[in-house]
């Protein structure tokens, strides 16, 4: 089934917590998250399931429209999304982070790919951490290119 | 009889190899290896940018471009913006040792013998296929969901089907809008905002092909108006300016998602006919591999 973008939000003190599910695409309409008017916006990408050319444009303007200030979180990012940021410019302004996302790991032992939720606070210097497989234990290897997926972590300042 | 061509090569991607590689042909093609040879007797020029100084390489893609099949190890945005939008070559092969030769011998045959490449060229007879048919602006996204959502991909990587949504969603919305034009030749809706909905009077192919070696996708509008120019020059601004194109219409960002998320993009325009766009993904049950293949690039025009 098509999934038309919608945006679920809670608003604490100055900050909006926006929850967006579905696809990101040239319907989409952030016009209610640009009357909010807050200072800081998290970004909850868990359900986002496509991101495609125009979606592209419309965030990026959206970015634009909140200010070179604004202070924008992004959280629980798809890979599929993680890449697209890494290849385009503008997801990431002065004040913005991602927080945490979606990465592959592989597990030789259950030859099996498993999506892992790290954070971003544990990247460094490019490097994926250690995750060991959820069911049989043994270390998985990271299975994307390091400097291509964290390429999106240059732009971020700590 | 005529006895079918060959192609020796003793050494490849600039490594020495133990036994002559070689390439039988399905055809009688005549075949030169880099610049041994004379390229005006030669239907064919095999390039492998590891076996040749800067100049002769230089001199054969300026002089004989449209007659060469380039063997590149670099990477995808040097690629595009230094062979494939720089000289007027239609044939890129990315280097990757476990596809090169197969994809080699493919494009080797269907250029000799003059045949475009449809998504029945590159997918073996026994695979399965799965076709849909879009017209209508407003079911791109569930026809494709439809779609991808009922094939069996078997042994992959853990997200192919994401890949082949954003590859599908760019293609069919690229056929619908870029494609159709008037009698005159002039677009109907290349320019108009993407929100609105549009219905065309011809129908938009899309056929997903699968045996044991690739995931094919296939986007065929009827109309046959895409040109080699604006493929290549939209895809040479993206890879430069990295960001969406300020215009009307869609962002200018499509072909370049395409082309960074497929293994192979291969073209094949029968022109004010049909234009048909075949993205290909190697089977792969590891992601990093499908990510490190370098992305080929084919175009065929008629």
């Amino acid at each position: 089934m098509n999934v038309k973008m919608t945006l679920e939000k809670q608003i604490i003190d100055d900050e909006a917590r926006i929850f967006i599910s579905g696809n990101i695409d040239e319907d989409s309409d952030f016009s209610e998250i640009m009357e909010l008017g807050v200072k800081k916006y998290v970004f909850d990408f868990a359900k986002v399931t496509m991101l495609n050319s125009c979606g592209i444009r419309e965030w990026i303007l959206l970015i634009d429209k909140l200010g070179e200030n604004a202070n924008i979180r992004y959280k629980n990012c798809p890979q599929i999304v993680i890449e697209q940021m890494g290849m385009v410019y503008g997801f990431i302004k002065k004040e913005a982070r991602i927080e945490s996302f979606y990465a592959p790991y592989f597990c030789s032992d259950c030859d099996e790919e498993q999506k892992i939720l790290l954070e971003a606070k544990d990247i460094k210097d490019q490097k994926a951490p250690s995750v060991n497989c959820k069911k049989c234990g043994m270390e998985m290897e990271f299975d994307e290119i390091e400097e291509q997926y964290f390429s999106f972590m240059k732009n971020m300042e700590w | 009889m005529t006895e079918k061509a060959k192609v020796k090569i003793s050494y490849f991607l600039g490594k020495k190899l133990g036994e002559e590689l070689e390439f039988i042909l399905k055809s009688d093609a005549n075949v030169q290896w880099c610049n041994r040879g004379d390229p005006e007797l030669s239907q064919l020029i095999l390039v492998d940018i590891e076996a040749m100084t800067t100049d002769e390489l230089e001199d054969i893609l300026t002089k004989h471009g449209p007659h060469v099949l380039l063997v590149s190890g670099h990477d995808d945005e040097y690629n595009f913006l230094n062979y494939i939008s720089r000289y007027d070559i239609n044939h890129l092969i990315g280097a990757t040792l476990t596809t090169v030769e197969n994809e080699i011998k493919t494009n080797i045959d269907l250029i000799s013998r003059n045949k475009g490449c449809t998504i029945d060229s590159i997918v073996n007879p026994s695979g399965k296929f799965y076709k849909a048919i879009i017209n209508d602006s407003s079911k791109v996204n569930d026809s494709l969901d439809e779609l991808i959502n009922s094939i069996d991909i078997g042994s992959f990587f853990n997200s192919p089907s994401e890949y082949l949504k954003i590859l599908g969603n760019e293609l069919v919305m690229n056929a619908l809008y870029g494609a159709a034009c008037d009698g005159n030749g002039n677009p109907l809706y290349n320019e108009l905002d993407r929100k609105v909905q549009i219905k065309l009077d011809r129908n938009i192919d899309v056929c997903i092909g699968i045996d044991e070696h690739v995931l094919a996708l296939s986007v065929k509008d009827a109309f046959g108006t895409l040109t080699r120019e604006v493929l290549t020059k939209s895809l040479a601004r993206s890879f430069r300016e990295k960001t969406f194109e300020e215009k009307p219409g869609g962002a200018g960002l499509g072909f370049f998602l395409i082309f960074s998320h497929a293994n192979q993009l291969i073209v094949n325009i029968d022109s004010n006919r049909s234009t048909e766009v075949i993205c290909i993904i190697d089977r792969n049950k590891r992601f990093k591999s499908y990510k490190k293949r370098i992305t080929s690039f084919h175009f065929f025009a008629r």
